[in-house]
């Protein structure tokens, strides 16, 4: 009841807000703080349930609740699903389903396909006839489905039920990352989670395997050594024994088992580039420190992603092997670019990337301490630890595009949130009232730093009916092969027929046109220090014949104050050589729609 | 110890099969039939569960919370394999990869050892309603538009 009128008090709140409200720090600016005294009532019942000792039923209620309240934030505000990587994503799927083709030619991601092939067939199989109320919907979805598979793989060092429900609610409380929308990446998550707890629960070693042989000074040393580091492969049992494996497992099962990992892990690699390597990661760590008895399985899965990349995603390896290999091993480098480059944007948004830092240095500290209270109390927990740290070698092989870091985070916060869970829950043993409230004012304070954190860049990612009245009038008028220019890419036309007409996102040119060196070619000798530079880019990206549009949102003004730091006034400077150089064909008040160029304008292609 | 190997009678499995076979079939024909309002709902269910649920019946997992959290990431992984490699074989077909996800569950589902009755018996009342809401989409609301056509 409180977790259901907790939810209900939320949503009613967030309902009465207007998004167009926001400022650079996104939706925590509208939100009201009274609105958190429901996330304070449902962490109070939450804590309470853990504290009585509970059914699981009453705290999964919980536990959905949260999800509901923090990830489905945005629609109750909005009005529409946000974000115009989700709606391109969408616009992939209804492409593969309306022509059953890939276009790994266009886009790098349809080497990986599978994601979107397989979200093609559900849209066919299912007769969606609009998959956009569902598309808000996807990100708590995607977080309850994580439940079960964290469930299975903290069951696998604890018994203490407290401290499994406590991990998963500082799970949600601290995953600012925002990739569980519609992406393989938080599809991939849910098979991350799934593959480890399927390897945790069925073949995680009960017993040392150093087993030194009898007799001789070889063996006796062996000896010494394996009951040295006998740690390395049994954890100290002492005060929370955690339920014991299959031990008993028939051949048959074993097999059963085995081929689960091997499908989970298969869907994985044909669906995402970096997931595999860190189910990868995570596997060898446990390996070689002899968590788990599958020593073959790093094997199988190396040849298995290796074979991907040679066979299936021949196109981008073709095209990036050069630069992928450039970024193996560059630590520094790669670093940079995940943190030195991204710290760029408008007060507001410098304010929301410290702090993100912050949180995660912040949550890595607490994991910390609590990895050694854990330790103190005679748990070593040497497989999470494993798992919490495999993630960091991803830095090692690339960049990521400057999101590697984030990634890290992404894959590791998991088994983090189950070491900081344990800083207030080290052992079964009952907690203080004390230690209770202060987990509530945890949980209320780490639920606003959450919002500020995950919906940070809001401003520029909520969409607008208006903007997307604009982005369907520029679909519709133009032609198939035509372009369609926008400043930057916080736009949803990906939804619109994405294979048809090509949109094309001139983030550089629109953001330093006044620092480019000018090459006129087909424009004429116009001087750079007007929209002459952006159009002939786009011109240059369209096949001859064909004509350029441009599409200016309240979404691409917003990004470019959010992320470039770029003045309204800046902005509409631009704005305003776009009006005078195209022609205005669809206005209103979130934005307009031009040709810039085209058979029909000024008698030829182009000018 | 969290699978279990049993053997023996499985009364309540046939019946299982029969339901999710007919459910999978019957999703099967609601993809070439339009203007299904739960035509969502059925095939989402069985697409997201059916296949899961054989799997894990088919390895004797019975520990619930193992079931539970597992059979949604089963189902999608192998609702994933098969699209893809119908995709990569060059027959796309939402049909054919229905058909065949439809018979690896039921393959799945007649291959796995003996279940407990009593949950195969509350499986079958929780699709039972949405395999009646479809048989009365599928065949109840056509029919009786043929017969006030002809009665027309």
């Amino acid at each position: 009841v409180v977790a259901a009128a907790s939810i209900l008090g939320w949503a009613v709140v967030l309902d009465s807000l207007d998004p167009r409200e926001m400022t650079d720090i996104g939706l925590i600016s509208i939100i009201p703080p009274p609105a958190f005294l429901f996330v304070g009532l449902l962490s109070v019942s939450f804590v309470l349930c853990l504290r009585l000792r509970l059914g699981t039923p009453l705290i999964l209620g919980h536990l959905v609740a949260l999800a509901f309240m923090l990830y489905g934030a945005p629609a109750y505000v909005e009005e529409l699903p946000r974000f115009a990587t989700a709606w391109l994503h969408l616009g992939f799927s209804d492409a593969i389903a309306r022509t059953g083709e890939l276009f790994a030619i266009r886009d790098a991601r349809f080497d990986w396909p599978a994601f979107f092939t397989t979200a093609a067939f559900f849209d066919s199989a299912m007769g969606v006839e609009d998959f956009l109320p569902l598309l808000e919907w996807v990100p708590p979805l995607t977080m309850v489905l994580y439940i079960g598979p964290l469930y299975l793989i903290i069951r696998n060092a604890t018994s203490d039920r407290r401290l499994i429900w406590l991990s998963i609610w500082i799970f949600y409380l601290v995953n600012w990352v925002g990739q569980d929308y519609f992406s393989p990446q938080g599809f991939n998550v849910l098979l991350y989670l799934a593959i480890l707890a399927v390897v945790l629960t069925w073949f995680r070693r009960e017993q040392s395997s150093f087993r030194p042989p009898p007799g001789g000074v070889a063996a006796g040393l062996r000896r010494r050594l394996a009951t040295r580091f006998s740690w390395i492969a049994v954890d100290p049992v002492v005060n929370d024994p955690a339920p014991g494996v299959a031990s008993a497992l028939t051949f048959r099962q074993q097999i059963g088992l085995v081929a689960i990992v091997v499908a989970m892990y298969g869907a994985s690699v044909a669906s995402h580039q970096l997931t595999p390597f860190a189910v990868l990661g995570g596997v060898i760590g446990l390996t070689v420190f002899r968590r788990v008895r599958l020593t073959g399985l790093p094997v199988y899965m190396l040849v298995l992603v290796a074979t991907w990349l040679l066979f299936m995603a021949g196109t981008f390896l073709s095209g990036h092997l050069a630069s992928l290999l450039e970024d193996i091993g560059r630590l520094d480098q790669n670093a940079a670019s995940n943190i030195g480059a991204r710290l760029v944007g408008s007060d507001g948004h410098l304010l929301v990337l410290q702090v993100r830092l912050g949180l995660t240095v912040a949550l890595w500290g607490v994991a910390l301490i609590g990895g050694l209270r854990r330790l103190r109390a005679g748990q070593l927990d040497l497989s999470l630890a494993l798992l919490a740290m495999a993630p960091f070698g991803l830095i090692l092989l690339q960049a990521y595009g400057g999101e590697m870091l984030l990634r890290v985070y992404l894959f590791s916060v998991p088994f983090m949130s189950f070491f900081a869970a344990a800083a207030f829950y080290p052992t079964p043993r009952p907690a203080s009232w004390r230690l209770d409230l202060l987990l509530v004012g945890v949980s209320v304070g780490l639920a606003a730093v959450m919002l500020f954190t995950r919906f940070g860049n809001e401003k520029a990612d909520f969409v607008t009916p208006e903007e997307l009245e604009l982005v369907q009038f520029a679909a519709a008028v133009a032609e198939p092969g035509d372009t369609i220019g926008s400043a930057n890419h916080s736009v949803p036309l990906g939804l619109f027929e994405w294979e048809e007409h090509r949109g094309v996102s001139l983030d550089e040119f629109w953001r330093n046109w006044q620092d480019e060196p000018c090459i006129p070619r087909r424009i004429g000798t116009e001087p750079c220090r007007d929209i002459s530079r952006v159009i002939q880019e786009l011109d240059d990206r369209t096949r001859d014949g064909a004509s350029g549009y441009f599409v200016i949102t309240r979404g691409q003004v917003a990004f470019s104050e959010v992320f470039w730091g770029m003045s309204e006034a800046e902005f509409n400077e631009r704005w305003q050589d776009l009006e005078l150089r195209g022609d205005l064909l669809f206005r209103n008040r979130d934005g307009a729609v031009y040709r810039v160029f085209g058979p029909s304008l000024d008698g030829g292609n182009p000018p | 110890v969290s699978t279990q190997s049993s053997t023996g009678p499985a009364p309540f499995r046939y019946l299982a099969i029969g339901v999710i076979g007919v459910l999978g079939l019957a999703a099967s024909f609601a993809i070439a039939a339009d203007r299904l309002p739960l035509r969502e709902i059925t095939v989402g269910l069985f697409l997201g569960l059916g296949p899961g649920l054989a799997v894990t019946w088919l390895v004797g997992m019975t520990d619930r919370a193992a079931r539970l959290a597992l059979v949604v990431p089963i189902s999608l992984a192998v609702d994933l394999l098969v699209v893809s490699i119908v995709l990569y074989l060059g027959i796309w077909s939402p049909e054919l990869v229905m058909v065949v996800i439809v018979g690896l569950t039921l393959v799945g589902i007649a291959l796995a050892p003996y279940e407990r009755p009593a949950r195969a018996a509350l499986i079958v009342v929780a699709l039972l309603p949405c395999l009646m809401i479809l048989a009365g989409e599928l065949f109840v609301e056509p029919l009786s538009r043929v017969i006030v056509t002809a009665w027309g």
